[in-house]
Formats: structure tokens, C-alpha cells, sequence
């Protein structure tokens, strides 16, 4: 085991687990979404906007643990 | 890593008064010709303005109403929209112009964003002290006809996800940016690390789709930074929970 064992896989971990969570996440509201639209195609403008919203939310805890992920690859 | 190095800015004209860095990188000569594009956009538009509008006009019109539509609802008065007009036309312009061969947004170095957020958080502060007066601000914390012993877990919740918007607000914007062309430069090196070049169609289309997915999160990011601090700006002008 090298020197930098425990950091290869500390970053690794990070930046996975958040995509198993982000995914999991963002599949459920953009199913949800397609729900909504499928049921009244007239509010498709007001839920596409609103999804996009929250996607970028989601995304950005997924970024988190990306940056906690390059900081620790760059150190 | 000398991967990452093609990510960071290179200083072009280094500038050192004192402890103060001032250096002219070419990240902030991309912020230069954003701002210079945006003023030149509105102003063009505007030059004479006519009832049934010309081309530039429209184009403006439906830029800034698309815009309105989504900010209005959150703050209710029209004298903030040249603010959020402005801040989301500079994110806006910045995110694309990174997406140009050569370029590197500054909206991917984390002094950047962190100074817009921090611009933001003590507007919304200052705006919500300037319009109910400081104590009665402070007291906003604590939202009334709440028991007191639930207060006492309440308040410093507030208080840390109040203190946590800056660096969520920051940090998207910064990751959003740092991450597409960290992807773009992780797929070209894909052909020093084969060490031939029978693979480039691979990471040729790559970084057209990667691309094509950019200008998307530019827009959406770009979006994304002045409704949330339209949103921290609204709550604390009306701040009655």
C-alpha cells in the first residue's frame, strides 16, 4: 500500500457515494415530474422551470463532495 | 498534478502593490470582454427604441421579460430587475465565453464566485436591516408563537443555514464551471495516456457533447445564481414568517 492508499480511496468514496445519492435523487423528482406533465400538458412551461430549479439544487451537493474529492486528489 | 495546472489562471501582466496580488490573468481579461459584451449588447439594443421593435430590441425585450417572469414573483418591486439583469447577463456571458478554445471563465476560480456571493449575502443583510430596522431584523430569526424550548433549537439552525448560503451559492457556480472543463481536459488526456492518436474520435465527440451539455449549465447556472439571490434578497425585505 502505497502513501497515498488512504486518500486514493477517501477521494473515490466521496465523490461516489454523492453520485449514488444524487442520481437516486434526481431520478425520482424528474419522474415525478414527467407525472405531472403527462397529467396536465398545459402547466408543462411551469413544471419544466420548477424541475430545472430543483435539479440544480441537488446537483450542486453532488459538486460538494466533488470539490472535497479534487482537494484531497491535489494535495 | 499537471493536469490540473491547465485549469488554474496564468498571470499575464503580474502586478504586486504590497501583500495585495492585483495580477491581470487571462481569467480576468475574459471577465473584461464579458462585461464590455454585455454593456455593448444592452446599449445596441436600446439605441432607439421603437414601438413594434427591431431585431437587437427584441431580442432584448424577450431576454429581460424571460427573466422578469421568473424574478417578480419573489421580489415584488420592478427597481431591483437592472440589478438582476445586470448580475445574470455577467454570469451569464462569463459561462459562455469559457466554452471558446483558448478562453477559461473566471466563474471557475472560486475568488470569483465567493466575491459575487459575497456581495449578495451582505446585500440581503443590509437591504433587511435598512427596511425594518436592526433589532426587529434580528428578531426575524425567531420566528413567533413558538414554544420557547423549541426556539432554543430553532434559532441556531437558522443562524448556520443563514451563514451557509454564501458558500453553497459560491460553490455551485465554482464546481458547476471547474467540473465541464475539467471533464474536456480529462477526456483529451485520454490520448497522451493511450500515447498514440487512433483514438481521437473518441474523445473528439466527448468533448462536442460535453460542450453542447456546457452552454445548457451555463445558462442554467447562470439562472440558477441570480434566482437564488433574489430569493435571499425577497425574504429578507419581507421577513415575515
Amino acid at each position: 500500500m502505497g502513501e497515498n492508499f488512504g486518500t486514493a480511496i477517501a477521494a473515490a468514496l466521496a465523490i461516489g457515494l454523492a453520485a449514488i445519492g444524487t442520481g437516486l435523487a434526481i431520478g425520482m423528482l424528474a419522474a415525478k415530474a414527467m407525472e405531472g406533465i403527462a397529467r396536465q400538458p398545459e402547466a408543462a412551461n411551469a413544471i419544466r422551470i420548477n424541475m430545472i430549479i430543483a435539479i440544480a439544487f441537488i446537483e450542486a451537493i453532488a459538486l460538494y463532495a466533488l470539490v472535497i474529492s479534487l482537494m484531497l486528489v491535489t494535495k | 498534478m499537471n493536469i490540473i495546472e491547465h485549469l488554474l489562471p496564468k498571470v499575464i501582466f503580474p502586478i504586486q502593490i504590497g501583500p495585495v496580488n492585483l495580477s491581470i490573468t487571462n481569467q480576468v481579461l475574459v471577465m473584461w470582454l464579458a462585461a464590455a459584451l454585455v454593456v455593448l449588447f444592452f446599449y445596441l439594443a436600446g439605441r432607439k427604441p421603437t414601438l413594434i421593435p427591431h431585431k437587437l430590441q427584441n431580442a432584448a425585450e424577450i431576454y429581460i421579460e424571460a427573466l422578469w417572469d421568473n424574478i417578480e414573483p419573489i421580489v415584488h418591486d420592478k427597481a431591483w430587475l437592472p440589478f438582476f439583469c445586470a448580475l445574470f447577463s455577467f454570469i451569464f456571458f462569463i459561462n459562455l465565453l469559457g466554452l471558446f478554445p483558448g478562453l477559461t471563465p473566471p466563474s471557475s476560480n472560486i475568488n470569483f464566485t465567493a466575491s459575487l456571493a459575497i456581495i449578495i449575502f451582505l446585500l440581503a443583510h443590509s437591504v433587511g436591516i435598512k427596511q425594518h430596522g436592526l433589532i426587529k431584523y434580528l428578531k426575524s430569526f425567531a420566528p413567533s408563537g413558538i414554544p420557547w424550548p423549541v426556539l432554543i433549537f430553532i434559532v441556531p439552525v437558522e443562524i448556520v443555514s443563514q451563514i451557509a448560503r454564501p458558500f453553497s451559492l459560491s460553490v455551485r457556480l465554482f464546481a458547476n464551471m471547474f467540473a465541464g472543463h475539467a471533464v474536456m481536459l480529462t477526456l483529451l488526456s485520454l490520448i497522451f495516456v493511450f500515447k498514440s492518436f487512433y483514438i481521437l474520435p473518441g474523445p473528439l465527440i466527448g468533448n462536442i457533447l460535453v460542450s453542447a451539455f456546457e452552454i445548457f449549465i451555463s445558462l442554467i447556472q447562470a439562472f440558477i445564481f441570480t434566482f437564488l439571490s433574489a430569493y435571499y434578497i425577497g425574504s429578507a425585505i419581507e421577513s415575515d414568517h
